[in-house]
């Protein structure tokens, strides 16, 4: 993902600022896609409840993967109301009819 | 008819009309000065709160495909069919970040489809017509999903007619449905999806508690699955499929997950749900709590071993004459639950059908609306005809996805969200990708989009269904041997399957990315990007706009 601004034959009279932010945090988001490696747990035993490993294990990932975007919430959430702050001046806008 | 068909018909019909009920109500809750306009009828004037997003998101994503197509899928198929629970557990996290940079930078702009967004990030009309276009064909089938859901609960009950006028009863359903659309907006979804909720919750637990204790707990369940799927099929000889993932089906198994996680956010409807919140915070939340539903799809997609185990058998369909395997949830209800019970299920099952498909048509009316309508030809429409033509585009999109399922004869409807999924995913370089970077190349973008979908229908034509005979459109899943580039065949004789959807995908990619650095040596005009880096972060409007001059952009 690149984090170029905008195009340099845009003409654009905005002060180039970054529009990408990156947060090492973010990066727990990616954890539920152990969902997609089927090697891993593609196996009858260990069962649960009498359910094979493939799909206790896969429910399993359910909780992780709402821990894991509950953490990145909850961590960048203040992200949303800097935002706010720095934008206390009102600036005219361009491009929208 | 029998006597419980006839008290199951009653309790449905009782359910139904009560939600017909709040549905014209609607329009009320809330109410805005003025609903003929297209922001009040299509997006309930963008003040949706953490609540009601989530019954709106959640009944727009876990529907009669939920209830119906998903356990059909694992009764014939086996585990493949369980696709839908790491689909839903990765989606989130997923496209969490990149839908608070969609819903900032449309309320600042105003935009209310993702074609609006493209408009207005590569300023291109043409662009944001192959997107709206695009939106409007993938969400057809999937609201027929809906329909072939609701009408399996119909013919399950009795109402198994045939011919034409066996899909009688499902008209009566979308006329009722097309009527509180058309008068309430997005307003009467959100408000039913309560409903639909409450009584899912209801069946379902009752379901997954109920019926394993009486079929003597999963293990047996399990083994009466893998029994029965392992027997050879009458018709190829081969075993229909295991209760856990073969050498060739790996594959498809994990490019279905992710093929379906990352179209889910391109379909209109979502983005619609996502864009009525009224805060990144919701949106947020959502996120985070729209998971647990996933808790829900994996204990229903189950019901297709249970199924099994109960020998329940699917209803032959009365208009096709055939066993259809859409009826396997709706069956083994009528037999195991008493028969009042059996219909507040089926109504679950139909209000599930009813929601979605009201958000899914009014989704395709806004890409009617604003980026066809407004954009080619009526270029000075005031807010009231955009509302006017919205209504109306609601209605036809709404006949389209009947004579989809009168047409063609879905018989694993779980194929007809598969093959939106092809459809739509073409979209994600220029909306989702978009929303990062602006490096792709308007005019790539277009050649990308081409490809990939013409690509995506010549593979999908070319896949056969051995159960049914089919030639053609038999599913979604490609062996790999069958790959065919002008002739060369890289993984010649190859029987592991993939998604169709992920193939054209990455074809779409590459060619996007080939002609971009084309286009970029020649020296092509980009055009002009209305949007700026701080868009996509805002948290609301800035002030020196009204929310006049955003909404008719």
């Amino acid at each position: 993902m690149s984090s170029s601004v905008a195009d340099p034959e845009t003409p654009d009279p905005a002060p180039a600022r970054p529009h990408f932010r990156f947060r090492a945090w973010n990066l727990l988001l990616l954890v539920p896609l152990i969902s997609l490696i089927t090697p891993l747990f593609n196996a009858t035993e260990p069962t649960l409840f009498g359910l094979p490993f493939f799909y206790w294990f896969q429910i399993a990932v359910i909780p992780i993967g709402i821990i894991c975007t509950l953490t990145v919430h909850l961590v960048t959430r203040h992200d949303d109301e800097e935002g706010e702050t720095k934008r206390s001046g009102a600036r005219p806008m361009e491009g929208d009819r | 008819m029998t006597g419980a068909q006839i008290v199951q018909l009653v309790v449905f019909l009782l359910l139904f009309v009560a939600v017909a009920v709040m549905g014209f109500m609607a329009s009320r809750w809330r109410r805005a000065d003025d609903l003929e306009h297209l922001d009040e009828w299509g997006l309930g004037g963008r003040r949706f709160g953490s609540w009601v997003t989530w019954f709106l998101l959640g009944g727009d994503l876990y529907t009669a495909y939920t209830f119906v197509a998903i356990p059909a899928l694992l009764f014939s198929s086996g585990a493949l069919g369980f696709y839908a629970v790491p689909y839903t557990i990765i989606a989130f996290p997923l496209v969490m970040l990149p839908l608070l940079r969609l819903w900032s930078v449309s309320r600042v702009h105003g935009y209310v489809t993702p074609a609006d967004f493209v408009r207005g990030r590569y300023d291109s009309p043409l662009l944001a017509l192959a997107i709206a276009v695009t939106g409007i064909v993938a969400t057809m089938p999937y609201i027929a999903l809906q329909l072939a859901g609701l009408e399996a609960v119909l013919r399950t009950i009795g109402l198994n007619g045939s011919g034409f006028w066996g899909h009688a009863p499902l008209f009566v359903a979308f006329v009722v449905l097309a009527a509180y659309t058309y008068q309430s907006g997005l307003r009467a979804p959100a408000l039913i999806a309560v409903v639909k909720d409450v009584l899912i919750y209801i069946v379902i637990l009752v379901a997954i508690i109920y019926l394993p204790i009486k079929l003597g707990g999963f293990g047996a369940i399990i083994d009466a699955g893998a029994a029965k799927l392992s027997q050879p099929s009458p018709t190829t000889g081969q075993p229909a499929g295991s209760t856990l993932l073969t050498a060739n089906n790996q594959l498809q198994y994990a490019t279905l997950a992710l093929g379906s996680a990352l179209a889910l956010f391109l379909y209109p409807h979502s983005v619609t749900g996502v864009l009525s919140s009224s805060s990144r915070a919701t949106i947020r939340r959502n996120m985070t709590a729209l998971p647990a539903y996933s808790f829900l799809l994996a204990l229903l997609a189950l019901l297709g071993y249970v199924a099994i185990a109960a020998g329940t058998k699917p209803i032959v369909n009365g208009s096709t004459g055939r066993p259809d395997s859409n009826t396997i949830v709706p069956a083994l209800f009528a037999g195991q639950f008493p028969a009042w019970f059996a219909g507040v299920a089926f109504a679950a099952i139909g209000v599930g059908a009813l929601v979605p498909a009201a958000i899914m048509s009014i989704a395709a009316a806004n890409l009617w609306t604003r980026n066809i309508y407004k954009e080619f030809l009526r270029r000075d429409a005031t807010p009231r005809d955009e509302a006017r033509q919205a209504k109306l585009a609601s209605l036809v999109v709404k006949v389209g996805a009947v004579l989809f399922i009168v047409v063609v004869d879905p018989q694993f409807s779980v194929d007809l969200q598969l093959i939106g999924g092809v459809i739509i995913l073409q979209t994600l370089p220029a909306v989702a990708i978009a929303l990062y970077t602006r490096w792709f190349h308007r005019w790539a973008l277009l050649a990308g989009w081409a490809v990939g979908l013409i690509w995506g229908m010549v593979m999908l034509y070319g896949i056969p269904n051995p159960a049914n005979g089919k030639q053609h459109f038999g599913g979604s899943a490609l062996a790999l041997g069958k790959l065919d580039l002008f002739g060369w065949t890289p993984f010649d004789g190859s029987k592991v399957q993939i998604y169709v959807g992920a193939v054209a995908l990455i074809g779409n990619l590459v060619v996007a990315a080939l002609v971009t650095l084309a286009l970029r040596a020649a020296g092509t005009r980009e055009g002009a990007d209305r949007t700026r880096g701080e868009d996509y972060h805002a948290t609301r409007v800035p002030e020196s706009t009204t929310p006049e001059a955003v909404s008719s952009v």
